[in-house]
């Protein structure tokens, strides 16, 4: 009869388990990237002009992963318009359109306004791939040094910018200081 | 169209649920202010409460299937899951091919097996049967609760809209239709044993007195559950299109785990009635057998797990279930530990070896195997919650971690019924066993010389398949032997009067052979199937394990509510022509692959066709042998339960002079 | 021969030499695919890349195609995978590390099991009860009831 009373601890894991799974999202995946330098990627920007994302010249930078056929995308770009305002002296802020037709991209743009200093075509999704992404929006945060501090996966708020862009000038200040 | 009458009509429907839900609410506490106001006649009521709840829950259903029918589109759940060019069938499937009407259906089923119990206990088991309801009722109220306050599928869309979203298009097929149904009987099922239990633990019932009482209720709950499962892996199989059948996917465990607690709980049932003991595994497998049955509504529905086949994520159910959960295991395996105490009368294990001791060791064994899919399922949350690392636990790790102990399951299941009761002689056993291990051990070399295989579970399964098959074979033709000699019959006539005399025994045994039967397809289908992948133009011919396929090109066409591409291919030497299809559902824009299949007994050939590259195809073409024979085990596996079934009943009440109570005697 | 007659046959014996044209499966093709089933998708729920339908995992499957081109082995493209999206992105969870635990927890619940389950029922069958109780069934009683059971078997 004594055995059977490990029935106790067993039912309490298992329900502070489920408890726990409550709150979590099982679609969420934690970034590997984090802490690792952000790969150099050759391409195109949006005109059509050879850039290298990834060549953040010292300056902290915000990789924002969007589409113009992303719904959540909209209302993250507002915040980001926001922010390009309030952080684009501090930061810089790098888009990639990604898996995106230029000419749709370039019309959302234009119609939504353009925070990015310019953003990288991934038409086929390699560098989406390349740095871990699994969905769209996406935000990468990269300190002074280009390493990735933060990774935020889905829209951001106001809020989240305004921390994601604390954690990489704050590195910087740090980095200056030395 | 809407009209007056179908807009009332469905509120009738959501009237009368909640009709049921006060009915049931009385029918709950009914015992206990029977007991405090001393009105027996209060407890009583019960039953004929139980009769009304299923009345009203009825009239519930029959609307929702009606607005179904007449595609009532003022009902928001009609409208999210039906469509006007919806064929007949699956407007009327539809009605559980969501969440809310699923549960629906779930608790209807509950009503109806209460108000079963109620007429079964109305005369065999009167004292205890209001306590007995009033469980099932507890269990309807949850429910209940659930379903009228967060998941109504009476909940209204005015003014309704002119067409509905259309039923997922994977749920437009027959074995998709019957497979939950046949889940939540059997899942539903195995609240009966549970009902049983606790009534036992709060009202001090002795187990032998009840435990006959459930078997066929467990026998059933067990069958159409193997049914729903089955079925499942069959809809799998032809419908998604990757050739297999079995995914090891969060919502497949969650069917798989109370079945295998629930072949636990029926061996276990055996031994309690012959041999009065297990007393408490019974107790504790009857009630932990229902409480994962609670625990895959749980994980299906909650959001917590992400699983193809999973509902609509909604953490605020997921709670309510939780805690729903959460009462009934502490309220349940609070009784069992404070009052589960060995019966006195309960008989001990004599000796180590003995059929009692094996069946100790079934009941570990698949405890161990439910555990294990528990862990597999739950580890990457558990691991999440550590240290928010996330792993995926897929099918590969299940396969490798189960075979090994379904392997020992099959050893058992031919050293069991061989092994006598009470002590067994070893070198005797040994010796009935011996010829039987030869075959196997043959079997198993055999398989080693001839086939390809590189993997060490296929001749092992075989062997043991083998020599499983050789003791029931041999344990067959000892008895007719026998019962020839005795009885002086012919061996076939001894056969047959054999068999139908001892329906129960011999049905097990052909339950035993079917699940051999299955064992044979699985490691046929799982070990020795062929696959490729090829591009094809019209005209080209393919080789798989000795079968040749010509493609003969595509044919697009229109039908019912879906658009298809048809690609045609000859199976060479036959006449047969297999056409697989991508079909587009364009309300609901999902995209969706039909397979073809070519089956007879020793093989399947499965082709899918995949996407156009120029005017070529990509074609994937799979050869899988024996895999039909995993849905002719099943099929033997529930004649074999019918067989048993049919037993005819019997009960002879025999006066015991040194007891007070009345000894049963239940053939 | 009549050259009419002769091409007449060949015309007619064209769609069979059409049809007997025999393909093969491109071995590179094959590799793909078995790699492929050891990716999970990433926004699937539950699927390897081989069975998913979305972009991402053709996007995935592509990736793989490409670096097997490049000459990667498979352990090199898996660990590609790994260190953008994590072991998540692996079906058969790793045997070490975040894996172990449960990789090793099945043999050793089997073994614990077994040997608890036998030691406790040693345990009850060395210590036969003093005195068997009261509710014995008395031998007259076994002998009716072996009685009906056997009238019941006929």
């Amino acid at each position: 009869m004594k055995l059977w009373w490990g029935i106790i601890p067993a039912m309490i894991v298992l329900f502070g388990l489920l408890g726990y799974g409550l709150t979590s999202n099982p679609k969420h995946i934690p970034s590997p990237l984090i802490g690792k330098t952000f790969p150099q990627l050759v391409g195109k920007d949006l005109t059509g002009k050879d850039i290298t994302l990834g060549n953040t010249k010292g300056r902290p930078t915000i990789v924002n992963v969007w589409a113009s056929w992303c719904v959540s995308c909209r209302a993250e770009h507002r915040v980001l318009v926001r922010g390009a305002k309030a952080y684009g002296s501090k930061v810089d802020l790098i888009g990639i359109n990604y898996k995106d037709e230029l000419p749709d991209a370039q019309r959302w743009l234009s119609n939504f306004g353009d925070p990015y200093l310019w953003s990288y075509q991934d038409l086929s999704g390699r560098a989406g791939i390349e740095l871990g992404v699994y969905g769209v929006p996406e935000t990468f945060f990269i300190d002074a040094q280009g390493m990735i501090v933060k990774k935020i996966a889905g829209p951001l708020t106001d809020e989240t910018l305004r921390e994601g862009v604390e954690l990489i000038t704050r590195s910087d200040v740090a980095a200056a200081k030395e | 169209m809407q009209g007056f009458s179908t807009t009332y009509l469905i509120e009738l429907g959501h009237l009368a649920a909640f009709a049921a839900l006060i009915v049931i609410a009385f029918m709950a506490v009914a015992p206990i202010l029977a007991a405090r106001l001393n009105a027996p006649a209060l407890a009583r009521s019960g039953v004929n409460a139980s009769f009304v709840v299923l009345f009203l829950m009825t009239i519930g259903g029959a609307t929702l299937m009606y607005a179904f029918i007449v595609s009532d589109f003022s009902v928001k759940y009609v409208a999210d899951h039906s469509n006007t060019l919806l064929p007949l069938l699956y407007k009327v499937t539809a009605l559980w091919g969501g969440h809310e009407g699923s549960l629906y259906l779930w608790a209807w089923v509950l009503a109806l097996f209460t108000a079963i119990l109620a007429i079964q206990g109305r005369h065999r088991f009167p004292l205890r049967l209001p306590v007995l309801l009033s469980v099932q009722a507890w269990l309807l109220l949850g429910f209940m609760g659930l379903i009228l306050f967060l998941s109504n599928p009476f909940e209204r869309l005015l003014p309704g809209v002119v067409e509905g979203r259309d039923l997922n298009p994977l749920l437009q097929d027959p074995g998709m239709a019957f497979h939950p149904p046949m889940l939540y009987l059997g899942y539903v099922g195995f609240s009966v044993p549970f009902a049983f239990a606790l009534t036992a633990l709060i009202t001090r019932w002795e187990t032998p007195l009840w435990i006959g009482l459930i078997r066929r209720w467990a026998l059933f709950a067990w069958t159409v559950l193997t049914i729903g499962i089955m079925l499942g892996g069959w809809w799998a199989y032809y419908e998604l299109g990757w050739g297999g059948y079995w995914a090891w996917d969060p919502v497949e465990n969650a069917s798989f785990m109370p079945w295998l607690l629930g072949t636990a709980l029926i061996h276990s049932i055996t031994v309690q009635e012959n041999r009065r003991m297990l007393q408490n595994w019974n107790l504790f497998l009857a009630i932990s057998t229902f409480a994962l049955s609670l625990l895959g509504t749980f994980l299906v529905r909650s959001g917590v797990l992400s699983s193809v086949h999973a509902f609509a994520v909604d953490p605020g159910r997921g709670l309510y279930i939780l805690l729903f959960l959460g009462a009934v295991l502490t309220i349940s395996f609070g009784l069992f530990l404070a009052r589960g105490r060995t019966d006195e009368n309960s008989e001990a294990i004599g000796s180590l070896m003995s059929r009692e001791m094996l069946f100790v060791l079934n009941n570990v064994l698949f405890t161990v195997l439910c555990l294990c899919v528990m862990l597999g399922t739950l580890y990457p949350l558990a691991l999440e919650a550590v240290n928010g690392a996330k792993i995926t636990i897929g099918a590969p790790y299940f396969n490798i971690v189960m075979v090994p102990l379904f392997l020992l399951v099959i050893l058992l299941m031919g050293i069991g019924p061989a092994t006598p009761w009470r002590k067994a002689d070893v070198n005797k056993l040994a010796k009935r066993l011996a010829p039987s291990l030869v075959i196997g051990v043959a079997s198993a070399i055999a398989l080693m010389v001839f086939s390809t295989a590189a993997h060490w579970t296929a001749p092992v399964a075989t062997g043991l398949v083998m020599f499983v098959l050789a003791t029931i074979v041999f344990d067959f033709s000892r008895n007719a032997a026998r019962r020839a000699r005795q009885a002086k019959e012919s061996i076939a006539k001894a056969c047959f009067s054999m068999v139908k005399r001892n329906r129960r025994y011999y049905g097990g045994m052909i339950v035993h052979f079917g699940i051999l039967v299955i064992a044979a397809g699985l490691t046929g289908s799982g070990l020795f199937r062929s696959e490729l992948v090829v591009v094809m133009a019209k005209g080209d011919v393919i080789e798989l394990a000795g079968e040749r396929l010509r493609f003969d090109g595509t044919r697009q066409f229109k039908k019912d509510n879906y658009f298809a591409l048809q690609g045609r291919f000859a199976l060479l030497g036959t006449d047969k022509v297999l056409t697989p299809e991508r079909r587009k559902y364009p309300v609901q824009e999902a995209p969706t692959t039909e397979s073809s299949i070519d089956g007879n007994l020793w093989r399947d050939v499965y082709v899918v066709i995949g996407e156009a590259i120029d005017n070529r195809f990509s074609v994937h073409i799979y050869v899988n042998p024996l895999v039909e024979w995993i849905w002719y085990g099943g099929g033997i596996i529930t004649f074999g339960i019918g067989w048993s079934l049919s037993q005819r009943l019997r009960e002879k009440r025999v006066a015991v002079t040194s007891n007070k109570s009345m000894a049963g005697s239940q053939v | 021969m009549n050259n009419k007659f002769l091409f007449f046959i060949l015309l007619l014996s064209m769609p069979l030499m059409v049809c007997a044209v025999d393909v093969a499966e491109d071995p590179k093709e094959r590799e793909i695919l078995e790699i492929s089933k050891k990716l999970r998708c990433t926004v699937c729920q539950n699927q390897p890349i081989s069975e998913s339908r979305s972009k991402l995992a053709g996007d995935m499957r592509d990736v793989v195609a490409e670096q097997l081109a490049r000459g990667k082995s498979e352990q090199q493209i898996l660990q590609y995978f790994v260190e953008r999206y994590g072991d998540y992105v692996l079906i058969k969870p790793p045997s070490s590390g975040n894996g172990l635990l449960v990789w090793a927890f099945p043999p050793l619940l089997l073994i614990t099991a077994l040997i608890f389950a036998v030691t406790v029922m040693r345990r009850r069958a060395t210590s036969t009860p003093a005195n068997k109780s009261a509710v014995e069934l008395s031998e007259e009683d076994r002998e009716r009831i072996q009685r009906a059971r056997k009238e019941d078997k006929e």
